[in-house]
């Protein structure tokens, strides 16, 4: 039992439940959404970051892709970097830029 | 590879098939902010977070039961699984418990598209655990199996076992990680 307690994947635990509480705490209305102040928009920006390290965690240590071929380490990446990416860029610039770049 | 070419392939199409449902909604929450704040202000977020945590935590255990099979040893297993599926019945309960509120204050499908979203979004999702609740008494009963023989797995030779038992594993570990980025799109981003 107490093997199993110092194993990586229990630190990665620890570690998503406390990321978790600091995600939950941040989320709580601190006087901040009133408007749609730039500060808050960095602390949504931030809850989704953390987030998606929180993905990695459990892609990497749960679901034990660490351990896996190359393939499936790039695309699980890849599919991390986009998806996050995607959603912060829309977030702060919607898709008004891309539009004008192409018209 | 942990778990079966097919389980992976699986997995992977419902993760870009949830990406893309991410991107739509935030698309959309560009164009109509002031409503998808009002909407998402009226959500309970300690919902949300509670239901988050009990997603973790069934992962671990999940994760410590397969550990606990693949080294044999066994005995904790069948434990560890029980204790992943409560919490999986936890947040079932806190998810019914939030729908019903929900409804009790009209807000249904057609509210308004930010209802829309969080009723499409999290009702597929809750889909997913209701299965992943179904694969998690799979795992139980080869791990009660195993304890009886002494750590072997009941199915076919112990490598091809191991790889259905991690299949299972990883099913239940990705629905654990839809819910990490719909907790923070849904609920707290805004």
């Amino acid at each position: 039992m107490m093997n199993l307690l110092l194993k990586p994947v229990s630190a990665a635990w620890l570690l998503l439940m406390l990321a978790t509480c600091l995600s939950w705490w941040l989320g709580q209305d601190h006087g901040l959404s009133a408007a749609q102040t730039s500060d808050y928009r960095l602390i949504s920006s931030g809850l989704m970051f953390i987030a998606f390290i929180k993905v990695r965690i459990v892609i990497r240590y749960f679901m034990e892709v660490r351990q896996a071929p190359l393939a499936l380490k790039l695309v699980c990446d890849g599919w991390v970097v986009l998806v996050c990416g995607a959603i912060l860029y829309l977030y702060w610039f919607g898709l008004s830029p891309v539009v004008s770049v192409i018209l | 590879m942990p778990g079966e070419v097919g389980i992976w392939v699986f997995i992977l199409g419902d993760m870009v098939i949830f990406g893309l449902f991410f991107i739509v909604f935030v698309y959309y929450r560009g164009l109509d902010l002031e409503l998808y704040l009002q909407s998402q202000a009226t959500l309970n977020q300690n919902y949300g977070a509670i239901n988050t945590l009990f997603l973790l935590a069934s992962s671990w255990f999940v994760a410590m039961a397969v550990d606990d099979m693949r080294s044999k040893t066994t005995r904790l297993a069948p434990r560890f699984l029980v204790l992943a599926m409560l919490c999986g019945l936890g947040f079932t309960v806190v998810k019914i418990i939030e729908y019903r509120e929900k409804f009790m204050a009209g807000i249904t499908l057609t509210t308004n598209d930010f209802y829309m979203y969080y009723y499409i979004f999290t009702g597929l999702h809750f889909l997913h655990v209701l299965i992943g609740m179904g694969v998690l008494v799979f795992l139980w009963l080869k791990a009660r199996a195993a304890v009886q023989r002494k750590g072997d797995l009941p199915i076919g030779d112990s490598e091809k076992g191991m790889m259905l038992i991690e299949s299972g594993a990883s099913y239940w570990h990705m629905v654990d990680l839809l819910w990490i980025v719909l907790f923070p799109l849904l609920y707290l981003m805004k």
